[in-house]
């Protein structure tokens, strides 16, 4: 039985954070969530619903928490990490399934793909379709949703894919890097439902990723 | 004239400030050094324009005016990148500071 842990970096997330936490506990052998500097209850709601909470004192970005989170689960001895977003937008029930896939198929790497596209806005499904051309193009990873945050790893890979970004491009250049090293990777696909259209990502966000690609394409 | 009593104005206005920096222990004695000679030349320049006359000619500049405009671009684009790794080396031990106190309260639990 691999030691499996969930890391889920959190910002601002009081609301949700607790049912994600509470619907995934069972699920996993343990819950850290990284508390990236929010102004609300974040922290206390993640410690009371039984998750290992860290927190960064100061807001840094989803790149750096994910980083924290996973050093933190390879102090704890994980085997296999789990990573999801704190909004709920993720089922935590199908983790179980999605670690199998990686076991199952002796994967290194799994993405998901997330389902329930009509809720997700034109212009968001069109960055969507426009980063993964490009990264098909330019690092050889075929996937078809390499912005989702549910991800099953096993960690060994995680020098392979290590990221120093600390905002959203720092999963980005997580997902590259399994192109780029070779790891063996799959896509597993999971509903979705987009609670708030007005957080993560926006416009400026997919451009200057878009640019960073062809600098990462030299660099990485 | 007037240009000239400017730059003389501008220049030791910049040198009693570069000396009350080092006197406040803001300015190592290096930084000094560097800052006295450049605001030194400035004055220097401004006061003797024609002195620079063998250089504006070795570069095919027609006036004195173009060669410190192209040195000021050249110091600006230099400080700029300065900034920029100062910048980035400032933010990234400050996101280390930020990731190892999290760390930290790992040992705590």
């Amino acid at each position: 039985m691999n030691k499996t842990i969930l890391v889920i970096p959190a910002y601002n997330e009081a609301e949700r954070i607790a049912t994600v936490i509470s619907q995934a506990l069972a699920l996993v052998d343990q819950v850290i969530v990284i508390d990236d500097g929010s102004i609300d209850e974040t922290f206390v709601k993640a410690q009371a619903a039984g998750a290992l909470t860290l927190r960064h004192r100061i807001n840094l970005g989803k790149g750096a928490a994910l980083k924290t989170g996973c050093e933190a689960a390879r102090r704890l001895g994980a085997e296999i990490i789990v990573t999801i977003d704190a909004d709920g937008q993720h089922p935590p029930e199908f983790i179980p399934q999605v670690v199998e896939f990686l076991k199952n198929n002796n994967l290194d790497f799994v993405f998901t793909i997330r389902r329930g596209g009509d809720q997700m806005s034109l212009i968001r499904r069109l960055g969507r379709y426009v980063l993964n051309f490009q990264a098909r193009k330019l690092f050889n990873l075929n996937l078809q949703d390499m912005w989702c945050g549910f991800r099953v790893f096993r960690m060994e890979c995680l020098p392979k894919i290590d990221w120093n970004k600390s905002d959203y491009s720092g999963e980005i250049q997580m997902a590259l890097k399994v192109g780029k090293n070779g790891l063996r990777y799959g896509e597993y696909v999971i509903p979705t439902i987009y609670n708030d259209n007005f957080k993560g990502v926006h416009i400026l966000h997919g451009l200057k990723l878009l640019a960073q690609m062809f600098v990462w394409r030299i660099i990485l | 004239m007037a240009v000239q009593l400017l730059g003389l104005v501008v220049g030791l206005a910049a040198i009693h400030l570069t000396y009350l920096y080092y006197r406040r222990a803001q300015f190592t004695k290096r930084e000094l050094v560097f800052w006295l000679i450049l605001w030194l030349a400035f004055v220097f320049i401004a006061l003797f324009p024609k002195s620079v006359s063998p250089v504006i000619g070795y570069l095919g500049l027609n006036r004195t005016m173009d060669l410190i405009m192209i040195v000021a671009f050249v110091i600006l684009f230099g400080l700029t990148f300065h900034n920029y790794i100062i910048n980035r080396q400032q933010q990234r031990k400050l996101e280390r500071l930020i990731r190892d106190l999290a760390l930290q309260q790992l040992d705590k639990k």
